[in-house]
Order: C-alpha cells, then sequence, then structure tokens
C-alpha cells in the first residue's frame, strides 16, 4: 500500500512535537553543559564518584531483580501455568506504581515503625530492595512473555528427541530466555540507574544519591544549572548506550520467537508443580507485599490497636502547617494535569503512530522511544532551560508528563494499528472514503480498545511522575507526589502518617486508571489492547 | 476392536496401543483406542477435527498421561516411561524447530542427548541433509527458511536418532496445496524406506490415501474402523465412514426406502460403477432415466447430479468427459445402468454423530 499523505503529515506534525518537546531541551541542555564550567564540573572527583556509585547500584539490583524474577519467568516458558492471568495481573502492579509510592512501601516494611521491625532507612540494603520490589515484575513480565508464546512447545519437541527435563531447560530453555533476559536487564539497569524517587524517599543521604538526584539537587540546592546540565549529559550517554543494546536484544527477540500453533499442557510432576508455584509465588511475594503493606499501614498504623483513619481526616482539612500541600490542591492538581497530560499524549500518540504505522516511517518508532530514555528530571531541567517562561506557566507540567507518557501510547497503538488489515483501508478508498475519513469510520474506531488501553497508562504516568513534578514545582501546582515528598521532610509520627495515606491514595488512583483502560478496552471489540515495547 | 490383529511375523510389532483412554474431566476425549503399526508400515490416523486424532499421537509420545491403556513400543513397554525415554519420534504440526540453533544443530539434537561422538554425529546429520535436499542449508537459521524446508527439517530431526516409531502430526497441513502433494509421495517414500514404525494424523483422505498403508478412522475419541487403505474404501463400515471417505450416494431414512431394493438399512450406490448411456438408447442396459440438475468439473473429471425421478433421490456420478454418452448439460436427460454389484447394504452408524464428516473426496 503507498504511504497515505495524511499519515506522512501526521508523523511529520509528531515529528516536529518532538523536536520541540526532546530536541530543544536537549540542544538547551548541551549549549549549558559545553560551557567550560560545565567540563570543569565533569573532571571533579565528586562527580565520578556519583557516576560510580549509580552504576555499581544499578547494576547490583539488576542482578538482584533477574535472581528474583527469572525462576518465575522460566516458570512460564516449561509449561502452562495455571491461573497464568492473575499472576500476569499480580506482576504488573510494579508498571502502574508510582516511584514515591514504591519507595513508601518499601518503608512500610524497613522503615521506621515498618512492619518488619528493622529501620533500613540510609543504607545499600534499602535501595536494592526497593528496586528488587520495583523491577521483578519486569523481568517476569518481559522474560516470561517471550517464553510463554514458544518455549513449552520446543521444551516438547526437546522431550520427543530423548531430553531429559534439566537438560532441555539447559539446552532449550535458557538459551531461548537470553535475549529477553538481556532486552530486561537493561531495562532495568537504565530504570535504577535514573532511579529517583526511590533514592529521595529511601536513602536521602549524599553518599546514596544517583546522577538524577545529583541533577535535581544541583538545580534545587545549589542553583547550579550548569553542573545540573553537565551532569545530565553524562547521564544520558550512559543511558543512550543501554538503550542501544536494549533496541539490539529487541531485534533478536523479535525475530527468534514466533508464535506457537498449540497452548502447551501444565507441568506434569509433583516436583514440577511444586517448583513452578515456589518461582512464581517468591516473585509475586517480593512484588506484593510492599504495597500490601502500604495500603495496612495507611489503614492501621503501626503501634495502633484499631484501623485508624486519622491521617485520611487531617488531610481532609485544609492544611494548617506552612509549606505543606493540602490534599485538596494536590488532588485537583494532579487530575487536571492528567487529563490534560493524557489528552495531549493522545494527540501527540496517534499522530506519530498513525505515520510509524501508515507511511512506513520507522526511524520514527526509534524516536518516539526517547522521553523513556530521557529521565524525567532531565526532561524537566532542559524544558526549564529551553523555554524559561513557559516553565512558569501552568502548562509546562502537563506538557512535560505527555511526553514522559507518549512512549506507552506509541508503543499501544503502533502494534494495533499494523494488526489492522491494509486491506481495509483500500476497501474504503474503493468505497469512496478520503484518507481522513477512513481514519474517522475505519480506522480509529477499531483502535478504540488501544487507546483506552493507552489512556489508563497515560493517565498513570502523569498521577505518578515525580522527578518533573519536583523540579518544575510552585507552590501552587504541587501533585499528590510533590505533596506526599513535602510530608516526609517533616518531622513527626504524624507527617510520616499523611504520607503513607497519600502514597496509599496514589496507589489506588492509579491502578484504577489502568484497571478502568483495560476493562473498557476489553469490552470494545477491535484491534489492541495491550503495550508492547 | 480392543486387540490389534497379531503381527503376521512373530516378532511384536513396533508400535502397539492398546485401549487407550484419555479424559478431561467428564470429557471423554480418546476411548478405548488400540492399534498395531509394523515396522516399514505407515498408518494414518484419520477423523475430522475434534476427533482426538493429536491427543492420540501426544499419548504415544509420552506429553501427556494417559487414564487407561498400554503404549508398547518394539515390544517393551513404555507407558510409564517420560517422553524422552520411550524412543518416539514426534514431526510437530508447526514443525517447533528450534530457532537458536541453525538447520544442523536442530537435525543433531537428539544425537547429542543420545550420547553419540561428534564424528558419528557429524556423518548421521550430512546423510540425513543429503538425503532431503538439504545440504547447502546447514548454517541456515531456522527463521530463515521456507515452509517445505522447515518440514523436511522437522522430519530430518525426528529421523536423526533413529526412533523405533514416528508420530507426524499434520506435517504437510501448513503447506499450500501444490506443495503439499508433491511432499505427500516423497514423504511416503521416505517413511518406507526408513526402517521404523509411521504414524501418521491428518485429516486429508488423499494425504493418508498417499502416505499410509493402512488406516485408523477416529471419530468422538473412538475407532470407526481399522484396516488397509483399500479395504476400507472398499468396504466402510458404516454409513458415517462412507460419508466421510467421500462417497457421496449413501441413502438413509426416507431416501433408502424409496430405493428398489430390499432391506431398510443404509444403502450406498458405488458412483464409480454407474454407466450413463443416452436416454432414448433403445439397446443397451435397462435402468431408470436421470435429469442433469448440475454439473461440476472437478480436478480429475466431471461430477454430475442427477434427479432420479423414479426413485425419488439426488444421485452423484463422477467420471471423465469421455464416458458422457451424450453433450450433457444442467437440464438434459441420461439413463443411469446400474449393476448389481454397485449396491453395498451397510450397517447403520455405532452411534449418531452430530456434525457432518468435514472431508470431501
Amino acid at each position: 500500500m503507498p504511504p497515505s499523505p495524511l499519515a506522512r503529515l501526521a508523523g511529520a506534525g509528531a515529528l516536529v512535537a518532538l523536536a520541540l518537546g526532546i530536541g530543544v531541551p536537549w540542544w538547551a541542555l548541551l549549549s549549558e553543559a559545553t560551557d567550560p564550567q560545565g567540563w570543569r564540573v565533569l573532571l571533579e572527583p565528586r562527580v565520578w564518584e556519583r557516576l560510580g556509585w549509580t552504576l555499581w547500584q544499578a547494576t547490583a539490583s539488576t542482578l538482584l531483580a533477574l535472581a528474583l524474577g527469572l525462576p518465575a519467568a522460566l516458570a512460564f516458558g516449561l509449561a502452562r501455568v495455571p491461573g497464568a492471568r492473575w499472576w500476569r495481573a499480580a506482576f504488573t502492579v510494579p508498571f502502574v506504581m508510582p516511584s514515591v509510592v514504591a519507595g513508601l512501601a518499601v518503608l512500610a516494611w524497613f522503615g521506621p515503625r515498618g512492619l518488619s521491625g528493622l529501620d533500613l532507612r540510609d543504607s545499600l540494603a534499602i535501595v536494592l530492595i526497593a528496586h528488587a520490589v520495583y523491577n521483578v515484575g519486569v523481568v517476569v513480565r518481559v522474560v516470561g512473555g517471550a517464553l510463554e508464546a514458544l518455549a513449552p512447545r520446543l521444551h516438547e519437541a526437546a522431550a520427543v528427541l530423548g531430553s531429559p527435563p534439566w537438560r532441555r531447560t539447559l539446552r532449550v530453555t535458557l538459551p531461548l530466555a537470553a535475549p529477553a533476559a538481556l532486552s530486561a536487564a537493561t531495562l532495568v539497569f537504565l530504570f535504577c540507574f535514573t532511579s529517583f524517587g526511590v533514592i529521595l524517599v529511601l536513602a536521602p543521604s549524599p553518599a546514596f544519591a544517583t546522577l538524577e538526584v545529583e541533577i535535581y539537587r544541583a538545580v534545587a540546592r545549589r542553583a547550579d544549572v550548569t553542573e545540573a546540565a553537565a551532569l545530565a549529559t553524562l547521564q544520558l550517554l550512559v543511558v543512550m548506550a543501554a538503550t542501544v543494546l536494549y533496541t539490539r536484544a529487541q531485534q533478536r527477540l523479535a525475530a527468534r520467537l514466533p508464535r506457537a500453533a498449540t497452548p502447551a499442557p501444565p507441568a506434569r510432576t509433583p516436583l514440577g508443580r511444586l517448583a513452578v508455584l515456589a518461582a512464581l509465588s517468591l516473585a509475586a511475594a517480593v512484588t506484593l507485599l510492599p504495597p500490601a503493606a502500604l495500603l495496612l499501614q495507611a489503614l492501621w498504623p503501626a503501634g495502633s490497636s484499631a484501623p485508624d483513619l486519622s491521617a485520611f481526616v487531617r488531610l481532609a482539612r485544609p492544611s494548617e502547617v506552612i509549606g505543606l500541600t493540602d490534599l485538596r490542591t494536590a488532588l485537583v492538581n494532579s487530575l487536571w494535569v492528567a487529563a490534560a497530560a493524557t489528552g495531549i499524549a493522545l494527540t501527540f500518540g496517534a499522530a506519530a503512530a498513525y505515520g510509524i504505522a501508515r507511511a512506513g516511517m520507522r526511524w520514527l518508532d526509534a524516536l518516539t522511544l526517547l522521553p523513556l530514555a530521557t529521565s524525567a528530571v532531565t526532561l524537566g531541567l532542559g524544558v526549564l532551560l529551553a523555554y524559561p517562561s513557559l516553565a512558569a506557566a501552568p502548562l509546562a507540567l502537563p506538557l512535560a508528563h505527555a511526553l514522559l507518557a507518549s512512549p506507552f501510547v506509541v508503543r499501544s497503538l503502533v502494534p494495533a494499528w499494523r494488526a489492522l488489515e491494509a486491506g481495509q483501508a483500500q476497501a474504503a478508498a474503493s468505497l469512496g472514503a478520503s484518507p481522513w475519513r477512513t481514519l474517522r469510520r475505519v480506522e480509529l474506531p477499531q483502535l478504540a480498545p488501544a487507546l483506552l488501553t493507552a489512556t489508563g497508562f497515560a493517565a498513570a504516568v502523569s498521577l505518578g511522575e515525580f522527578g518533573a513534578a519536583l523540579i518544575l514545582r510552585r507552590p501552587e501546582t504541587a501533585t499528590l507526589p510533590v505533596a506526599l515528598f513535602e510530608r516526609l521532610g517533616r518531622p513527626g509520627v504524624a507527617r510520616f502518617e499523611e504520607a503513607l495515606a497519600i502514597a496509599a491514595l496514589l496507589l489506588v488512583l492509579t491502578g484504577l486508571v489502568v484497571l478502568l483502560g483495560e476493562v473498557l478496552a476489553r469490552r470494545r471489540r477491535g484491534s489492541g489492547g495491550g503495550v508492547e515495547f | 476392536m480392543r486387540h490389534p490383529e497379531a503381527n503376521a511375523s512373530d516378532a511384536p510389532p513396533a508400535l502397539q496401543v492398546d485401549s487407550l483412554t484419555r479424559r478431561y474431566g467428564a470429557l471423554t476425549v480418546l476411548h478405548d483406542v488400540g492399534m498395531a503399526v509394523a515396522a516399514g508400515t505407515v498408518t494414518a490416523v484419520l477423523g475430522p477435527s475434534g476427533s482426538g486424532k493429536s491427543t492420540l499421537l501426544r499419548l504415544v509420545a509420552g506429553l501427556e498421561p494417559r487414564d487407561a491403556g498400554r503404549v508398547r513400543v518394539a515390544g517393551r513397554d513404555v507407558t510409564a516411561l517420560p517422553a524422552h525415554r520411550r524412543g518416539v519420534g514426534l514431526v510437530f504440526q508447526d514443525h517447533a524447530l528450534f530457532p537458536h540453533l541453525d538447520v544442523r544443530a536442530n537435525v543433531a539434537f537428539g544425537l547429542v542427548e543420545a550420547g553419540w561422538s561428534q564424528s558419528q554425529i557429524v556423518a548421521r546429520v550430512d546423510a540425513l541433509l543429503d538425503d532431503l535436499g538439504l545440504a547447502a542449508l546447514g548454517e541456515r537459521r531456522v527463521d530463515a527458511l521456507s515452509g517445505g524446508e522447515r518440514q523436511r527439517v522437522a522430519l530430518a530431526r525426528a529421523l536423526a536418532p533413529r526412533p523405533h516409531v514416528l508420530l507426524l502430526d499434520e506435517p504437510l497441513a501448513s503447506l499450500d496445496r501444490a506443495l503439499r502433494e508433491r511432499l505427500a509421495d516423497d514423504l511416503a517414500e521416505r517413511l518406507r524406506q526408513a526402517d521404523l514404525a509411521s504414524v501418521l494424523v491428518t485429516h486429508d483422505l488423499d494425504e493418508a490415501g498417499t502416505v499410509a498403508d493402512d488406516l485408523v478412522l477416529l471419530d468422538g475419541g473412538v475407532v470407526k474402523q481399522r484396516g488397509s487403505v483399500a479395504a476400507i474404501v472398499d468396504a466402510p463400515a458404516d454409513a458415517w465412514v462412507a460419508r466421510f471417505l467421500g462417497h457421496p450416494n449413501v441413502f438413509e431414512g426416507a431416501e433408502r426406502t424409496r430405493l428398489p431394493r430390499p432391506g431398510s438399512g443404509p444403502l450406498w450406490l458405488r458412483d464409480e460403477l454407474i454407466t450413463l448411456v443416452a436416454a432414448d438408447a433403445v439397446a443397451g442396459p435397462s435402468g431408470p432415466d436421470a435429469e442433469i440438475t448440475r454439473l461440476r468439473h472437478q480436478r480429475g473429471g466431471m461430477r454430475l447430479d442427477l434427479w432420479v425421478a423414479a426413485w425419488g433421490v439426488r444421485v452423484v456420478w463422477r467420471g471423465a468427459v469421455r464416458d458422457l454418452p451424450v453433450q450433457a448439460g444442467p437440464g438434459d436427460r441420461v439413463r443411469l445402468a446400474v449393476p448389481e454389484r454397485a449396491w453395498r447394504d451397510l450397517p447403520a452408524a455405532l452411534r449418531p454423530t452430530a456434525h457432518a464428516p468435514e472431508v470431501a473426496a
């Protein structure tokens, strides 16, 4: 099918938006960083110490997440998992859990008054634990999803060729898992390398600051934009290298695993079933226990003899403490920012996906992933530098959130759009429909499920976003994550309980929007429903 | 059907299956299935979709537990053994080639498991690749192969460890028709050369007829008929089997009672034994007149739908153009000459079959 002119126009529009949203801020950052002052910063041992720590904690976190997640992922590759839907849903929780909420969830276990009785704040251990909680689900979903499609069938093929179970796990399942594991490891490494909210909440002392935290502190505490820009450039170099690796792994993965014709049977031996259950339970426990502890602590704080909702009651009243955003303001801010960001992200994402799917703009596909590689704090800083007057405007935050959410929208729409038969557009054209009318009457109605899924994800990203919200914050525009963070910085049990309550609210809110998107998507007939990276 | 016929020689058959039964909860997908396959022969398991034929293969291969019955391979009871210790090869419908290995490594997979030495493996793989016309593709990635090539690699991989029994699950189903017909001949030859017992699952009678010596007809998990291809085509066990094999003139019920033949059971009129003569022919055999209601050109000849007013039934005739007495078209009349041996009484179906047979000739 020849590329549609309308799709080209949409793709070109998306490209311009990307250039303005990512390109110009990056240009501003680079010009600031290449200032002689910026070069000088990069030569300081302090900076290399930060880079070293950031790399080391990201590597250790990745290995831990792999160790805890791979067994569960392999379970999906060895046999059909009974109740796979529910397990998959469990491992989706971290995808919708905002980073500050993950931080609070770990505090609910290992913080002061945590359920474990251990206070691990400001330690390497708590950083690793939080990153594991946040990323084990990523490993299970990415590797398990890749294996689930075909590996059980190949496992059987190896069996009839005389291969005993442990041998075929070694010779078939593990090699098949390798590219997906590399892919997942790179993704987890990226998340941990640019970790921000989790570190600020759990390990605020300077020794545990990642580059991302350092960038924020350079701006917020030292007002040293040049240093921040230099650090951001350094961070971007590592992130780009990891992204290239990820894309490579992704391409190999796509080539290797076709879909199986028939589903695999469940594990046969009691030992096999037990192993599958144990691996899944371990990964699910790491993923789900902290958010469960958070919800429990929010409703029934440690030390009280009965459920206690006083934190929620306090939050419902206007804040009497100077400098603390009250819940009402934060909630209203969060909701309108999320609504605006989602609208912008959907418009941009649909235009980009239309160009990619219908005008063959493959390179645009790769470019739309750039916001994912640009960390939130860096993006906020770039916007601050590139558009000083806009940064003070109320629309700055929704725009930044829209950019951060746009990869999810694009990755939900592109596969759905590609799955629509090209013949449909041709049929519509032969019946006299212009490209615009075809888009309206044939394509968009069928993309409704994908759009709904994307809406849920985009809203969740915006609701939980912390880095950009913090750096672009003005007192009257603080969102829920910012209001939560403000309380963590204050002394007193009451403030901590309020922070827990806000975290619980946020968790429920993001969970609800994603669930709502999924449920509505499932009730519509059409193409898509799922974000594919 | 419980006990398969004894093998002619004293050696046990390469594959013997007795009373195999498999239930999924309350649903019985296989019931009391038995079969015996001698080395060097091919048995086709034929049945409509959902008849349990793939389940039968999976049970024989040991990929699924059975609820009752035994499986013997070369006289050895393998019922309790897991798949990897049965010495049974399986060619999957989707081929299930290992995408992380090249063609050579795929074919060598089972040889490594069997502990062959490196030089033995190289020799065996070389021979198989040569034999199957894959010699140039040894280092190729399997996702860069065509459908026919994938099928041959899957066959080579299954044959490599010299299994006693080779199971093939619709091995040609994923290929297009022309390729399927060409490969069916090729497959028949290869399976017979290899000294093993082959079981081919298919829903296509042409494929079964081309490749197999014996047929096992399955419907609803029950064996309807077993025997040589010729014997079954010549003498279907009941009306269901006759229809399933694509015989068009099977009469039951009200239609049957109008026919000028004694009895009331299902009656089969063999279309290939009917001769057509001109309706106004003075001499020649006598028979009822019929009107041509429809004429179709099919592979291998013509198919006429004939309305036989005297019997009140529709009869199908198939044959070549040269067998037509006149230039015939819809609306023209012909006379049917039906020899005595064209009529065959059939036993009533063992139990009613809910769904119409899917397979046309």
